[in-house]
């Protein structure tokens, strides 16, 4: 009897030194977080206008838009300004001037007035001398969606021109805060750009499919973070400001091509016909896609718009979808291509130029949509955006802007490239 | 590197407790068990098998689980125990290894990340038992011990910017479990 009772017992001894153990029971959990923030340096808004010129060339740190303009081109230094590049001789390009504009991220060129935003506001240059470069208006506040958030206020009264580098680390527990991500600097809502295709009287800049903004006749569309902004440029060192749109959600991109407007959003691609009404252009067409970031252009049948994944861009697509415009109000996909992380993308006759991410640029034989032909592929650059013109395609990518001969297709070959410092 | 050099060790370790117990009487144990976990924020279960050598009252071996709790992970260690009482019923034991992990992916404290890379920790198991005969050389093991283990994490997050090639920041996320285990199983 004696031992059977021990029998019983024994489970209860080890649930009691269970008990024992149970004071020692602890989840841990710590969190290294390593960041860089940037802390703002601040300059009076007369003295930023006052800096608004053509000012000595600087080195190309961190390119964004491009537009190309006669023998220049017009390169955005992304939140700093914009380098003025006389590509006359495009196997040696030079960096002649830099303009000074303060978070500028987007332009547009049409004739001898360039626009480019600075934060929210529209500032018009007369550029007829490139090394003199004038500014003639600031439309203020057009573009209200440029403002910092993420807990990070501006002095109003001031302008920022630069921001200081911090790198830190942090230990803490995991409990402090569920997703870190501290940084005091800046997160950029929105922004608007350059582009532009078609031959009005005057000449316009060729900008890139990743532009925010577009130049057709005498009107300036920008896109912003849920909006079309129209500014009437009959007079172009005089843009006024006619009218605002709602759009979508997530606005990206803008290309215009022969009266219509392409608008690439997250979640489709929109056209609206500005034939009729150019200051308040109406939907005709959209199609939409899978939640991501798309590029678009088009030309007189087909609409080509890249979906890529990463970066801010939700989803998981990384692909080509051509998409056939039989009128605007039936926009129909009749091909979807597998790429890795294209962006920026460009056409010039039959020839589609496609920065496929880290696959550097792809060009393809799109004399048949239903059935691209890859005629070359130039690996090892990481890219962002592609002009294709006149022969030459210009190409933005991490280490710098090349420029690709594409006159023989057999024979498409770097001409030159300036590097990026960092 | 360092993953590769505990293995090593824990092999030298074990060969040589094998090596030394050639020349007298040793016997083959092999010690399967599923265990209770008492966590924290949760219960679990784990399974063992551990594989040694007994002589007279010291026993070593290596084994090797499966650990559910929070972060799924398969302990390597090595196992030492020793056998008191008027049978040698009772025992001590202690297991030091690595907590290898498992395809895991990261948690809902990270919501919003481009990259996640899970990597090896520290698995530790203290505590006594008993053990009850069932037939000549078949036992049935009841334990109760002190385990702790941890897993490391690194995930990248992508900084928000408009235009392309945008930064990433790196997190590093380590954590520590420690538990009640309770375990049953068979030695044979």
């Amino acid at each position: 009897m004696k031992k059977y009772l021990s029998i019983i017992a024994r489970p209860f001894v080890f649930l009691l030194a269970a008990f024992f153990f149970s004071s020692c029971v602890k989840d841990t959990c710590r969190h290294t977080y390593s960041y860089t923030f940037y802390l703002p340096v601040y300059k009076t808004t007369a003295e930023v206008r006052a800096n608004i010129k053509s000012n000595p060339a600087k080195e190309i740190q961190q390119p964004g838009k491009l537009v190309l303009l006669g023998n220049y081109i017009f390169l955005n230094e992304v939140d700093k300004g914009i380098h003025i590049i006389d590509n006359s001789n495009p196997s040696s390009p030079k960096n002649l001037a830099f303009i000074d504009i303060p978070g500028n991220e987007d332009l547009a060129v049409k004739g001898n007035t360039l626009y480019a935003d600075l934060y929210t506001d529209l500032v018009t240059l007369d550029i007829s001398d490139p090394l003199h470069v004038a500014v003639k208006k600031y439309n203020e506040g057009v573009f209200p969606d440029r403002v910092y958030i993420n807990g990070f206020y501006a002095d109003s009264s001031k302008v920022i021109v630069d921001w200081i580098k911090r790198d830190t680390t942090i230990t803490q527990d995991c409990s402090f805060s569920g997703l870190v991500y501290n940084v005091p600097g800046i997160w950029l809502t929105a922004s608007a750009a350059q582009s532009s295709k078609n031959s009005p009287p005057t000449a316009t800049g060729q900008g890139g499919s990743m532009a925010r903004f577009a130049l057709v006749g005498n009107y300036l569309y920008t896109v912003g973070y849920s909006d079309l902004s129209v500014f009437n440029i009959t007079n172009s060192n005089d843009p006024l400001y006619t009218n605002k749109i709602q759009i979508s959600w997530n606005v990206e991109t803008i290309y215009p091509f022969e009266n219509k407007l392409f608008v690439g959003s997250n979640d489709g691609m929109y056209i609206y016909n500005i034939n009729a009404s150019p200051s308040n252009p109406p939907k005709a067409g959209e199609f939409t896609h899978a939640r991501t970031c798309d590029p678009v252009i088009a030309d007189d049948n087909y609409a080509y718009v890249t979906l890529h994944s990463g970066t801010t861009c939700l989803g998981y697509t990384n692909e080509l979808d051509v998409v056939k415009l039989n009128n605007l109000t039936d926009a129909e996909l009749v091909k979807t291509y597998n790429l890795t992380g294209p962006m920026g993308l460009s056409k010039d006759g039959d020839l589609l130029f496609i920065c496929d991410g880290t696959d550097g640029l792809k060009i393809y034989n799109a004399s048949n949509v239903l059935n691209l032909q890859l005629i070359k592929q130039f690996p090892g650059l990481e890219t962002y955006d592609v002009i294709a013109y006149n022969k030459i395609a210009f190409i933005v990518a991490k280490d710098g802007l090349y420029e690709y001969d594409y006159s023989d297709v057999n024979n498409i070959h770097l001409v030159s490239k300036l590097s990026i410092i960092n | 590197m360092r993953s590769k050099k505990f293995m090593l060790f824990l092999l030298i370790v074990f060969n040589a407790s094998i090596a030394n117990a050639q020349n007298k009487k040793v016997i083959f144990h092999s010690i399967n068990s599923f265990g209770f976990i008492i966590g924290e924020k949760s219960d679990d279960l784990q399974i063992q098998s551990v594989n040694g050598v007994a002589y007279k009252n010291f026993f070593s071996g290596i084994g090797f689980g499966k650990d559910d709790y929070s972060y799924d992970s398969y302990p390597l260690f090595l196992d030492q125990r020793i056998y008191f009482g008027k049978r040698n019923n009772g025992f001590a034991y202690g297991n030091v290894g690595y907590n290898l992990t498992a395809k895991n992916k990261p948690g809902k404290e990270v919501y919003y990340y481009n990259s996640y890379h899970f990597s090896n920790g520290v698995y530790t198991d203290f505590g006594f038992g008993h053990k009850m005969k069932l037939t000549k050389k078949t036992f049935f093991i009841l334990s109760a011990g002190f385990s702790y283990k941890d897993i490391n994490y690194k995930i990248g997050v992508i900084n928000p910017c408009l235009t392309a090639l945008c930064t990433v920041d790196y997190s590093n996320y380590k954590y520590g479990n420690g538990r009640v285990v309770l375990k049953a199983g068979v030695d044979f």
